[in-house]
């Protein structure tokens, strides 16, 4: 009998419900066009997340390349001063007069091969061009302008034309002891006399290799721009939520909600993963990249709802009718993910040869990616509501302050401990109602490597 | 499922239905194209059936609209024309539900753990009621009982579903949810008395 009873019940619940209609607001065509609208915004935060970072890159790419010409251009000069009388390796070199066989009355250069004195020339040629004694005092506009003089001394001597850009030191040496070689197994009789170490073909070929390893296809020699590292970090984040209700929301928002927000969420641990990529300049460093950040709430509800709110037809809240008490409790856990784009300025306070102390700050732009939990309604206390990324504005920031306290592994790794405060300026409600701040203690470990 | 069969499918719906049931084939054929005036109709044709099937799974309203948008989303995505369709309603009501069950199936977990959240006085709240005749259910409106559905402890919810709505066994249940034959039974038991004090509770 009582089986028959609970058939007929489930027969009864199958036919009104397996075909049963429900409406709600929100729920229609134009509503379902927002969303999906709303859920791309997201990727397009993400995406113009990453094209910041691809950007900022090649922009550090290029500075270092700028950098690199500039030192290539200083150390080649440095180098065709000392390499008239010192061979790479600290031998004398001293061919004696039938190899510096330098016209000093007037421009032309020797074709004897020895290309140092062709350059030794452009440098006194540029010195009076210029005014400036040496390269490292010349600012980077007058290095152009040196560009010019070099091609004023090709139209003097087409010989230049035919003549290599040297990049390296490396390079150089290389060249000369390949020139040096060849003399002396030519019947050059000076080279006879020389002082002179002969280099092994193999040396000569591994510097070479050595050369060509150490580039990238377009010639930028990535190995040593000058300042650039990369640095990937993970940590832990305690978050202290504070719920602020707007002025203009405390009209639409029950008057005990801000308390009982305030008074039943409390924070708990996150996490957070990043990869940043900086340039040194002295001291100083600005650094940025791309994170994710997850931080927790645990919210325990429990209070007594007496007070319903009565409200005009714009939805203002006008008086509170008494009610029956309701106890209304649960828990819940808030959890929120987050992107990150920091803009960080370190400064180096302490460098030994085996620790680093900075000190860092710097503006972090954090978009929401997603939002979890439900909790009571703002304004109908009795009723829930759960936390959607519809309902807040996704891109919010953040001020940090912190240290870095490294551990140096050789010349380019570093193991850094990094302490931090980070000042939220707070999640929007998507009508400004209230916002939400996570004000956070975090620490995180750090790998850095410097190219 | 070629255009001819197509054709045919809704031939054969417009001929059992009335006629404002039945989406036409150039509707069909237009969200095949991502026609958003053909999508449009169809959201419209369906939107309120599939909430409902979306709200008695989930419980609360903020979850059935996820599952419907998401619902859509799928179906609007899915909907091509070499997929095997034998019923264009039935084939949508199947992907809604089997959509829910996934979704119940990932929560299911949650709410097991979070039973805290399920407010326990509630069963106490619900004082043992007047026994009834067997067609009680049928005094009350679908969506009155929608609502109740809703109130239930979220493990007896899916169970009732599944076993009154959907008709599984008590062992495919098991299966799907990963509990005890006996748990599912146990559980049903504890839904359909919970679903009768709420709908007493809450009147007709």
């Amino acid at each position: 009998m009582e089986s028959n009873s609970r058939k007929r019940m489930d027969d009864i619940l199958h036919d009104k419900l397996a075909n049963a209609s429900l409406d709600a607001d929100g729920i229609s065509w134009e509503d379902f066009q927002n969303k999906k609208t709303k859920r791309r915004a997201v990727w397009w935060w993400w995406a113009s997340g990453a094209a910041t970072i691809a950007v900022v890159l090649v922009c550090f790419n290029w500075i270092g390349n700028i950098s690199e010409n500039v030192k290539g251009q200083e150390t080649s000069t440095a180098q065709n001063k000392s390499s008239e009388s010192i061979s790479p390796k600290g031998i004398l070199l001293n061919p004696g007069a039938n190899l510096r066989q330098r016209n000093s009355g007037n421009n032309s250069v020797s074709q004897s091969g020895n290309y140092f004195n062709r350059n030794q020339h452009a440098m006194e040629n540029r010195s009076k061009h210029n005014g400036f004694n040496t390269y490292r005092n010349a600012p980077v506009g007058q290095i152009a302008q040196d560009q010019l003089a070099d091609n004023e001394l090709k139209e003097i001597n087409p010989i230049y034309e035919n003549e290599k850009q040297y990049q390296s030191t490396e390079e150089i040496a290389a060249e000369i002891y390949k020139k040096v070689d060849a003399a002396t197994h030519s019947n050059m009789d000076s080279f006879n006399h020389a002082p002179f170490v002969k280099l092994a073909e193999k040396d000569v070929n591994s510097i070479s290799k050595n050369k060509d390893k150490n580039s990238d296809k377009n010639g930028i020699d990535l190995l040593h721009i000058k300042g650039l590292y990369f640095q990937l970090q993970a940590g832990a984040n305690l978050n202290y939520p504070n719920f602020l209700v707007s002025s203009y929301g405390s009209q639409f928002i029950h008057k005990n909600y801000e308390n009982i927000r305030k008074n039943s969420e409390k924070g708990l641990w996150g996490y957070s993963f990043q990869l940043h990529a900086g340039k040194e300049v002295g001291r100083f460093a600005i650094e940025t990249g791309l994170g994710f950040t997850f931080m927790e709430i645990a919210a325990n509800y429990q209070f007594s709802y007496s007070e319903k709110p009565i409200r005009d037809i714009d939805g203002r809240i006008v008086g509170y009718n008494n009610t029956t008490p309701e106890w209304i409790q649960f828990k819940n856990t808030h959890k929120y993910y987050f992107t990150d784009i920091p803009v960080m300025l370190k400064y180096t306070v302490f460098n030994s040869p085996k620790k680093i102390l900075r000190l860092k700050t710097g503006a972090v732009a954090q978009i929401m990616n997603g939002i979890q939990g439900s909790l009571p309604d703002a304004v109908l206390l009795d009723q829930r509501e759960k936390l959607r990324s519809e309902n807040f504005k996704s891109f919010s920031t953040a001020l940090d302050f912190g240290l870095e306290y490294g551990w140096k592994k050789g010349d380019k790794n570093q193991w850094i401990l990094a302490p931090y405060y980070r000042k939220n300026w707070g999640l929007d409600q998507v009508q400004s109602l209230y916002k939400m701040r996570f004000n956070y203690f975090g620490f995180a470990l750090s790998y850095r490597r410097s190219l | 499922m070629n255009t001819l069969a197509l054709e045919a499918l809704i031939e054969e719906e417009s001929r059992i239905k009335p006629k404002s049931d039945v989406i036409s084939l150039e509707v069909i054929q237009g969200c095949i194209r991502k026609n958003k005036d053909s999508q449009k109709i169809v959201y419209e044709h369906y939107y309120k059936k599939m909430y409902a099937i979306c709200y008695r799974y989930a419980g609360n309203s903020d979850d059935a609209k996820d599952l419907l948008q998401d619902g859509f989303i799928k179906l609007f995505d899915k909907l091509h024309i070499n997929i095997e369709i034998t019923s264009v309603d039935a084939w949508i009501r199947k992907l809604f539900t089997n959509h829910c069950l996934d979704f119940v199936r990932s929560a299911y977990k949650k709410y097991m753990v979070n039973q805290s959240e399920w407010d326990e006085n509630m069963q106490d709240k619900l004082a043992d009621t007047q026994e009834v005749s067997d067609t009680w259910l049928d005094l009350y409106e679908s969506e009155n009982i929608l609502k109740a559905l809703a109130q239930l402890r979220p493990d007896y919810r899916v169970v009732l579903n599944l076993y009154a709505v959907e008709n599984l066994s008590h062992q495919e249940i098991a299966d799907f949810l990963g509990i005890k034959h006996a748990t599912s039974r146990s559980k049903l038991l504890r839904a359909r008395a919970s679903l009768k004090k709420i709908l007493q509770k809450n009147g007709k």
